[in-house]
């Protein structure tokens, strides 16, 4: 294709050279310097057409099989962005489904848990219930007449029981000091003192009145117990609960 | 002269009317413009040696241009269109290379 790399041995070709360029930049008016002329002209509309079409959409100039190939391979991307769509959607489908069961566990746990701080007297507690007064007017109210009543409450359903300043749980002991105080738990409580306890109080009052029940064994002891229904009975006394020392959890 | 003077023109007319070019002619044109590039660098060269004659140029410019036409219509009727688009663009490549490798040559000598 290169035959003619022939360079221009002299100082003088060289110039003859510059000079056929300088002759052939002059204007011409012969009619096959005009056709030349337009032919250049026609290109130049043509790059100018080309470069248009090609920035306004690269499509255009496509060919049929180029356009087929576009068109399949956007049709693969299309599925596989459905797919990974889909996985995407199984996936939040999922976390939601755990979040659910996560926010349901938490909340079965809260429940549980305060359940059993008011069951072992470790959270403070309210509700409907009953106070009952314990005075002594002739002889002293005995530490087993005090867990009679309490075991009558039980009976009835109290859930929270506070004797005194004292929040009775499961390991709660009633006993005597020697000066014939009350001691709960090791706490002494003299009389008059306060018997509260929270639980349905249509049950519970009539349960202590029973005869032969709480209020006559209290009065045979040389006191009396005044009971009263509370639409809101306050339990704040708390118990400590102690680490068990020889018991552990079967499994 | 007139021919440099043709290409402005040519170009300035396509910025300023935006001609639309029928969609037939569409996959054709880019070759087109190739081999009319290539004749022109052909004819370039042609001048500084000495030899340019104005039939060779116009005859050669035109029937490049047709037979590069050609070369695609028929690539897309058997089903190569574009690896033949390529291959006429890459032999129109070496040519205009070529030629614009003679024409460096004879002006600067090196």
């Amino acid at each position: 294709m290169s035959d003619g790399s022939r360079i221009p041995e002299s100082r003088q070709e060289q110039r003859e050279v510059l000079r056929r360029l300088r002759e052939t930049l002059r204007p011409h008016a012969s009619a096959q310097q005009v056709i030349v002329g337009v032919l250049c002209f026609l290109l130049g509309i043509t790059i100018v057409v080309q470069v248009r079409a090609q920035d306004e959409d690269a499509l255009q100039g496509a060919t049929q099989e180029d356009l087929v190939r576009l068109l399949d391979e956007s049709d693969r991307h299309v599925s596989d962005l459905e797919q990974e769509n889909e996985d995407l959607d199984g996936s939040l489908a999922t976390l939601q489904a755990g979040h659910e069961d996560d926010v349901a566990a938490q909340n079965a746990a809260q429940q549980r848990l305060e359940d059993l701080e008011i069951v072992a007297g470790t959270a403070p507690a309210y509700g409907r219930g009953i106070s009952a007064r314990v005075t002594e007017s002739t002889g002293t109210v005995r530490a087993r007449t005090v867990l009679g009543v309490v075991q009558e409450l039980r009976n009835a359903g109290a859930e929270v029981i506070q004797v005194g300043d004292v929040r009775v749980v499961a390991s709660t002991s009633f006993t005597t000091a020697e000066d014939g105080t009350l001691l709960v738990d090791g706490t002494r409580v003299p009389a008059p003192f306060d018997v509260l306890a929270i639980g349905d109080p249509t049950v519970m009052e009539p349960a202590l009145s029973i005869p032969g029940g709480a209020v006559d064994s209290v009065t045979a002891d040389g006191g009396s117990l005044e009971v009263s229904a509370e639409e809101q009975v306050a339990i704040e006394a708390l118990a400590t609960v102690r680490e068990p020392e020889y018991s552990r959890v079967v499994k | 002269m007139i021919a440099i003077l043709g290409l402005l023109i040519g170009i300035a007319v396509g910025l300023f009317l935006q001609p639309d070019v029928p969609a037939v002619l569409q996959p054709y044109l880019p070759i087109a413009v190739v081999a009319a590039l290539d004749t022109l660098a052909g004819g370039l060269r042609a001048v500084l040696d000495g030899v340019f004659n104005a039939h060779v140029f116009i005859t050669s410019f035109l029937f490049n241009v047709l037979i590069a036409a050609l070369l695609v219509f028929l690539g897309d009727q058997l089903g190569v269109g574009a690896q033949l688009s390529t291959a006429v663009i890459v032999v129109l490549g070496i040519r205009i290379f070529s030629n614009a490798a003679a024409i460096r040559r004879r002006l600067f000598r090196s």
